[in-house]
């Protein structure tokens, strides 16, 4: 989750409450925010990936003067009714980023820590909940640098512009594959790309977007008054984050108004700020934090998480601000008025047991079989699940057959590629590291192996066991099976079978019932050195789910 | 004179000298005795020890693991050697604990913020560090004996902390003095004193009247090793065993999934971060799986398009993953349990239902000698009418406490869950509280029903982590756990 470095002066500020570092503290984490640190002049929070509103310090104060009480302006308008400028968005751009809403803001006063501090919450805001601009990005512009009211967003060929910060003109083409925002998100416009996104004015091109902003419209201290832009693929989710920016322009103290997005069929004024409200009964609330509230506390409560409140019926009437992006329904609202509550009070309240526990059938089968493994003398293994064509099977003196294996393609790890169809890899290279402790060495796991069949994964327990000392032999082992088959009273049988981890001539397969269930034998030395080991090993493994123990 | 010293007296008195095995075989008695009867004969100037000395070394877990990567110079030296890099760049500790040797040794030099190769370091490029070499020797050797003439190097790895060294003495030979010659002749062993019981002396009843002689009860043995289950076995076999006291019943489920039971099932839109490709194992053999219950999957579509406002896509949910936390059988199992409810709602079954899992889940993050990519998680379920975070915490709160973990809650977001909250555990190791998990009441979107009908509590924690929060286990790190030599199994504590 974002960490944002916050100037603590420009913090207070905002808060408008002087607050000491301990109270500063103690008021962020009762909002179920993280402080990471507190220093002279920075506060560093780590911010929850739920509450977008809360990324600019311009929200965490707002937040916590509600939590405090100190505010109860619960609603934002705008300055204007009437559009300032409008955008007439092309039908070219549906295919890449459809939606755009623009706002004017007047009035800002910028210094240079406010101004860091917006353009950051501006890149941690498309990061994070605009899915590194894929699905919502920001535009900031200075408004008197554009030069008409009128404004057109489309698909645009390769041209040259003036980017931002940059001393020349540069193609957009060239922009994408240098720049380093380029780089980073270009890739959320280049799916098929048969044109740029670009808003312009009448003199020319403002953006590329969602990749960077012209220098003509730079946005310094001087600036006054802005444009603000915010585009994507979701309509939803383009006008509330535009709600979303306008509330916090207002709480900086400037002024917003409306801007038109004129598309093919309709028109769309933006920011458009108006309330939603969801009605809870008070039994709902108790019934899902166990605390009972009357009708003043549960206002109260929601008005410290900023909702204006009422009493209508038996029901509570909560207000959502429009900045509240992440609220879905009613249950993220019983949320904060836990939160508001406050999880330490929230006294812990005893369920009955009607129904017996039960463990699976599985547990109790591996806890006997593990206590015989133990009771032979034979220490348990644990081991990873992951591993690699070459451990899995090209050590072990095996050809991998085609399709057996749950492979992964993404891993970033080279020495994992698949998960392991069977346990001997894993429990010779537990021999491997244990070849300087004092025999004899006898390890078991176990534990689950994969295998693909017919598309579908079988996971199956695997019983596996090795002996290694300078005498192993193949009748040590066979002892061990045969103790396992008969505590369990099995019958099984044996005939000779090859396999290229094992000795020709040295190996057995393990029948239950007419089924192959599981092989034995001496590990062959090519297999010994390709491990490192130095003294005899022999082995078995079986398949537990074949073997018919409950 | 003890018993025992007489007998090596005696046997040194016709051998004049003899090494350790001999006087073993011949006395009959153990090495610890032997060894303990001739530091007695030496106390009293009667033999002369010759010892012979070596060093023993070990590879710490730093060690093993420069072993097997080469040394933090050598791999950056190999980076450098082109062009050279920026000091700013070299940001990881490893980078910068390269750097300082690399300055040390003047293999390289830095110059105007940049890290530059000088020609001694163009030349150590050609072979391996001779410091690598003794690692491998060391990790390989079966005792990890070392030549003398490598003392010094072997100095430094131990001043970094990469080996430990052990100083090993070894007894060579006894010899025995002239005063040994006299005293040997002037005494005598006690002739009627029995040394090791045997089974003819019990047939034949020839211990009766016989004294015993005494053993040396501070004299030093080696351990019986013990067989044994797996030291997180163990913690996870305990935690099972505190759920089933509580009233739960196990269930498991695949580690290898659909993303629909992963992800969609529990709220996660499709674009949602944790889905990232770089944080899940995106599997491509079975490259799909089927999603069985069609109704079910209609439900999933249908809330993740009015809340979320995307379009949703079944051919994205069908990508097979294997599981970044075990929720997803609670998922499935809570869909199966709500579907039976709403069968047969005469009450038949009692709620509430209390379900647990324990399993593995794969994180696809960069593994060392300190971290892994797959780990364990225990995930449990209340499905009930009314249930409250009140009684979510207290059902945390006594599983913890049988554990002997003390909790506290916070305020957390998981998409699943509303309200969530995490759950943190005093660790005496680092004198912390330590996140445990996560937990909370599932959303309705989840287990679709409206919450005033049904409720579910839901948590998931690691299980590892259980382990590392007390310092009387003695485990340092999860990945400590895994992949195990004997000997590390040997050294594990029982719980």
């Amino acid at each position: 989750m974002p960490v944002v470095k916050i100037d603590k002066k420009y913090l207070n500020s905002l808060i408008k409450v002087k607050l000491d570092d301990e109270h500063l503290k103690d008021q962020i984490s009762k909002l179920g925010l993280e402080v990471e640190e507190l220093s002279k002049d920075h506060v560093d929070i780590e911010l929850s990936a739920a509450r977008p509103d809360l990324l600019s310090p311009v929200g965490i104060a707002r937040a916590l003067r509600y939590f405090m009480h100190k505010s109860s302006k619960f609603h934002y308008g705008l300055d204007g009714k009437t559009p300032e400028m409008s955008i007439s968005v092309s039908e070219s751009v549906n295919k890449v980023r459809p939606y755009i809403a623009g706002a004017v803001v007047k009035g800002v006063k910028l210094d240079d820590v406010s101004l860091a501090q917006l353009m950051s919450f501006s890149d941690k805001f498309c990061d994070t909940f605009g899915r590194r601009r894929k699905k919502i990005a920001i535009g900031i512009h200075d408004l008197e640098s554009i030069r008409s009211k009128e404004l057109s967003y489309s698909l645009s060929k390769d041209r040259k512009f003036r980017a931002l910060n940059y001393s020349k003109e540069e193609s957009f083409s060239h922009l994408l594959k240098t720049n380093k925002k380029g780089i980073d998100y270009g890739e959320s416009i280049e799916n098929g790309l048969s044109g740029y996104p670009v808003l312009e004015d009448s003199e020319g091109v403002l953006a590329l977007i969602p990749i960077i902003n012209s220098e003509r419209t730079k946005v310094t201290k001087a600036t006054k008054s802005l444009f603000v832009d915010v585009t994507g693929n979701s309509e939803y989710a383009v006008e509330k984050s535009m709600a979303m920016l306008s509330a916090m322009f207002s709480d900086m103290g400037a002024k917003v108004y409306p801007v038109a997005s004129v598309y093919k069929d309709s028109k769309k004024i933006n920011p458009a700020m108006e309330s939603r409200y969801i009605s809870i009964e008070l039994d709902m609330i108790y019934n899902s934090l166990g605390v009972r509230f009357d009708y003043r506390a549960a206002i109260s409560l929601a008005n410290k998480m900023g909702y204006e409140a009422a009493a209508v019926g038996k029901k509570i009437r909560f207000s959502v601000p429009e900045y509240r992006i992440d609220v879905i329904n009613e249950q993220d609202i019983i949320e904060d008025m836990a939160v508001a509550y406050g999880y330490d009070y929230i006294q812990p309240v005893g369920l009955p047991n009607y129904n017996p526990g039960s463990l699976e059938s599985t547990t109790t089968r591996n806890r006997s079989v593990e206590e015989l493994m133990a009771g032979m003398g034979f220490m348990q293994e644990m081991n990873s699940y992951l591993s690699s064509e070459p451990v899995n099977y090209g050590n072990m003196g095996i050809k991998q057959p085609k399709g057996e294996a749950v492979t992964v393609s993404n891993s970033v790890n080279a020495s994992i590629s698949m998960i392991r169809t069977w346990l001997l890899p894993s429990l010779m290279n537990n021999l491997s590291k244990s070849q300087h402790e004092r025999m004899p060495h006898r390890l078991f796991e176990l534990d689950m192996a994969f295998r693909v069949a017919s598309g579908k994964v079988s996971e199956h327990y695997h019983l596996a066991a090795v002996i290694s000392d300078p005498k192993a032999n193949l009748n040590d082992i066979k002892a061990v099976i045969e103790e396992l088959m008969y505590a369990n009273r099995i019958k099984y049988t044996v005939s000779k079978s090859t396999h290229g981890s094992f000795i020709e001539g040295r190996c057995g397969e393990i029948k239950v019932g007419g089924k192959s269930i599981g092989f034995f034998g001496e590990l062959h030395p090519e297999v010994l050195s390709s491990f490192s080991i130095d003294e005899p090993v022999s082995a078995f493994e079986i398949d537990m789910e074949e073997l018919g123990i409950y | 004179m003890h018993n025992y010293e007489i007998r090596i007296l005696h046997l040194l008195e016709k051998a004049g000298s003899a090494d350790l095995a001999e006087l073993e075989e011949r006395s009959k008695l153990g090495r610890d005795q032997v060894l303990w009867a001739l530091n007695g004969l030496f106390g009293k100037g009667f033999v002369k020890l010759n010892y012979n000395e070596r060093s023993k070394a070990a590879l710490t877990a730093e060690g093993k693991a420069y072993a097997e990567k080469g040394l933090p110079e050598s791999r950056l030296l190999r980076r450098i050697s082109d062009s050279g890099v920026k000091t700013d760049s070299l940001r990881s500790n490893e980078e910068r604990i390269g750097l300082q040797w690399l300055m040390k040794k003047r293999l390289a030099s830095v110059d105007n913020g940049m890290v530059k190769i000088s020609s001694a370091g163009i030349s150590a490029l050609k072979n391996e560090f001779p410091e690598e070499q003794l690692l491998k020797r060391i990790s390989g050797g079966r005792h990890g004996s070392v030549n003398p003439s490598e003392k010094e190097l072997l100095d430094s790895l131990k001043k970094r902390g990469l080996v430990d060294i052990e100083g090993v003495r070894e007894l060579e030979k006894a010899e025995i003095t002239e005063d040994g010659i006299r005293a040997s002749k002037s005494s005598d062993e006690g002739k009627d004193e029995i040394g090791n019981l045997d089974r003819e002396m019990l047939a034949k009843m020839s211990w009766k009247g016989k004294r015993f002689s005494e053993y040396d009860l501070s004299a030093k043995v080696e351990r019986n090793y013990a067989a044994k289950k797996h030291i997180l076995k163990q913690t996870i076999d305990r935690i099972k065993d505190i759920y089933l006291s509580m009233g739960f019943q196990e269930i498991s489920g695949p580690a290898v999934e659909p993303a629909f039971w992963v992800f969609d099932s529990l709220f996660m839109p499709q674009d949602h971060p944790a889905r990232d490709k770089q944080d899940s194992f995106m599997v491509n053999n079975p490259k799909e799986l089927e999603i069985a219950d069609k109704e079910y999957v209609r439900q999933i579509k249908e809330a993740h398009e009015k809340s979320w406002r995307y379009s949703w896509d079944i051919d994205k949910a069908r990508q097979s993953v294997l599981r970044t936390h075990t929720t997803s059988v609670s998922s499935r199992f809570i869909h199966q349990a709500v579907t039976r409810i709403l069968a047969n709602e005469d009450e038949n079954l009692k709620l509430p239902i209390k379900m647990f899992s324990i399993g593995r889940l794969f994180r696809n993050e960069n593994i060392d000698y300190r971290h892994l990519a797959d780990f364990y998680q225990h995930d449990g379920i209340i499905i009930g009418k009314d249930l409250t975070m009140a009684n979510l915490f207290d059902t945390l709160i006594n599983i913890y406490a049988k554990l002997g973990i003390g909790l506290k809650f916070k305020p957390a977001y998981f998409p699943f869950v509303e309200p969530g909250a995490e759950f943190y555990g005093y660790s005496d190791v680092t004198d912390e509280w330590v996140e445990l998990g996560g937990s909370g009441i599932m959303r309705s979107e989840v287990t679709g029903i409206a919450r005033n009908r049904i409720s579910v509590l839901a948590w998931g924690a690691g299980i590892e982590r259980v382990l590392l929060m007390s310092k009387r286990n003695g485990i340092k790190s999860i990945a400590e756990l895994y992949n195990n030599g004997i000997g590390f199994a040997r050294e594990t504590k029982v719980l």
